[in-house]
């Protein structure tokens, strides 16, 4: 079952190309980018990350961060 | 019917349906933006919070002051380095004393104020031609009495011709808290242990709209209480009678899942949604919620704005007034039950270029939160860049 869905899933990502290169435009501007600025999301981070109980943000790769409050 | 289509409707629900089965890890999706042979940044920002509420027993008001450098350098067609470094002073409120009715107790604070250094270093590699990102960086913090090293590392995946980008990233980070207690105790070095997995898939679903889907895994053991913190105990009349050491468990288990979308149907104006929802077996639940609009404003000022909006419900270790300590108790109130509001505004003003071929701009931003324990902020960052 398991193999068949890894299966089905292959045969389904190719159907996941949705734009064409010329299309992309839009995509690639700075305004569709999910974080903005990096000075921006450290200190919003930090402060998430203290004053919450929650891990902050909505992603960080380096999530858990300094531990520090 | 053009020669060699296929119907896209059926394509796109199939193509929907798997993306949303499998969680991966979530990779910068700006991978397929052109981006600059180097960037280099200076920041300042302060940052003040104000105490109206929250632990009625502690002073948690703070003013924060820092500065930001960070650095990116494409070295080669397929490796970039990237780097940053974070010195801040805190300045915290002096500690308040204890309540009237405790005896023979003296609640000190490490210090008022804290100088805090953090580092970190990175290289992505893109191998020519693979639609691969391998990313690994190290991370260090420092300040008194808490010191911190960690490790990243990273791959992401383009697929489906660049729309689709897979991806996961490990993280682990060693802390050595000093156990130096709120009364002055000391017991020495302690030690704290996080691993964090997260894995996300990001989607164009169309040529303007992307989504992004995240998951997100943290596991923490070691000392995770704050030896600064300590829990006030009542008697029946409701009056404090006693202060004790926080104490919470040695182990964490915390999942964070992640939903982002952006809308951007013309260069310069995007319409954002992002979407979160913790839990841990701590008994914390979270979810938060934050929109966002951009416009580009005449000679090419970008504008951001958002708000972000967050519930949280307690602890189950977090006790307002217990007349006896059990094994695990907490009043820290960021582990209490809220709701923040976080707006701010963010504006980023081109600067022009200068005969090096420098771009420069620079950025301003306000935020802060209010939270209805009344615990309130406000900040601003400003920063200057530049590109080449």
């Amino acid at each position: 079952m398991r193999l068949l869905a890894i299966l089905a899933l292959c045969c389904a990502l190719p159907a996941c190309a949705t734009t064409r290169f010329h299309e992309r435009a839009c995509l690639a501007d700075r305004a569709a980018a999910f974080d903005q600025d990096e000075a921006v999301a450290f200190i919003r981070g930090k402060i998430e990350a203290a004053r919450e109980g929650a891990l902050g943000g909505f992603g960080h790769a380096s999530a858990g961060g300094c531990g520090c409050q | 019917m053009p020669v060699g289509s296929r119907p896209r409707t059926a394509a796109r629900r199939s193509c929907q349906g798997a993306c949303a089965a499998l969680l991966l890890a979530l990779a910068p999706r700006q991978a397929a933006a052109a981006e600059p042979n180097g960037q280099a940044s200076l920041d300042l920002t302060i940052f003040t919070q104000g105490d109206e509420g929250g632990d009625p027993h502690k002073a948690e008001g703070l003013d924060y002051h820092g500065v930001r450098l960070g650095a990116r350098v494409r070295v080669s067609d397929e490796v970039t380095l990237r780097a940053s470094a974070v010195g801040a002073l805190l300045v915290n409120d002096d500690p308040k004393p204890a309540p009237p009715t405790v005896s023979g107790v003296t609640i000190t604070s490490a210090s008022t104020n804290t100088l805090t250094l953090d580092a970190s270093a990175g290289a992505d590699i893109r191998p020519d031609g693979s639609g691969a990102t391998l990313s690994a960086g190290a991370f260090y913090h420092h300040q008194y009495g808490f010191i911190v090293f960690g490790l990243d590392f990273g791959y992401s995946q383009e697929v489906a011709g660049g729309d689709t980008v897979l991806g996961t990233t490990f993280g682990v980070r060693a802390a050595w808290p000093k156990k130096r207690m709120w009364d002055g105790d000391f017991y020495g070095w302690s030690r704290q242990v996080t691993y964090n997995l997260m894995a996300g898939v990001t989607q164009n679903l169309s040529p303007s709209v992307v989504v992004g889907l995240s998951a997100q895994l943290t596991r923490q053991h070691g000392y995770l209480a704050d030896p600064l913190n300590y829990v006030v105990l009542f008697d029946e009349a409701g009056a404090p009678r006693a202060l004790v050491d926080e104490e919470l468990p040695g182990e964490r288990t915390r999942g964070q899942v992640n939903a982002r979308l952006r809308v951007t149907p013309s260069l310069g104006t995007s319409f954002g949604l992002d979407l979160s929802f913790y839990g841990d077996d701590w008994g914390i639940l979270h979810g938060a919620a934050e929109p966002s609009f951009e416009v580009l404003l005449p000679l090419d000022v970008r504008l951001r704005l958002w708000t972000r909006v967050a519930v949280q419900r307690a602890s189950r270790h977090f006790v307002e007034a217990p007349e006896q300590a059990p094994q695990y108790v907490t009043q820290d109130s960021d582990l209490g039950s809220f709701v923040s509001v976080e707006p701010g505004v963010l504006t980023i003003i081109p600067l022009g270029a200068s005969p090096e071929e420098l771009s420069w701009d620079t950025r301003i931003a306000v935020f802060g939160f209010y939270r209805t324990d009344a615990l309130f902020a406000v900040g601003s960052t400003a920063g200057v860049s530049a590109s080449w």
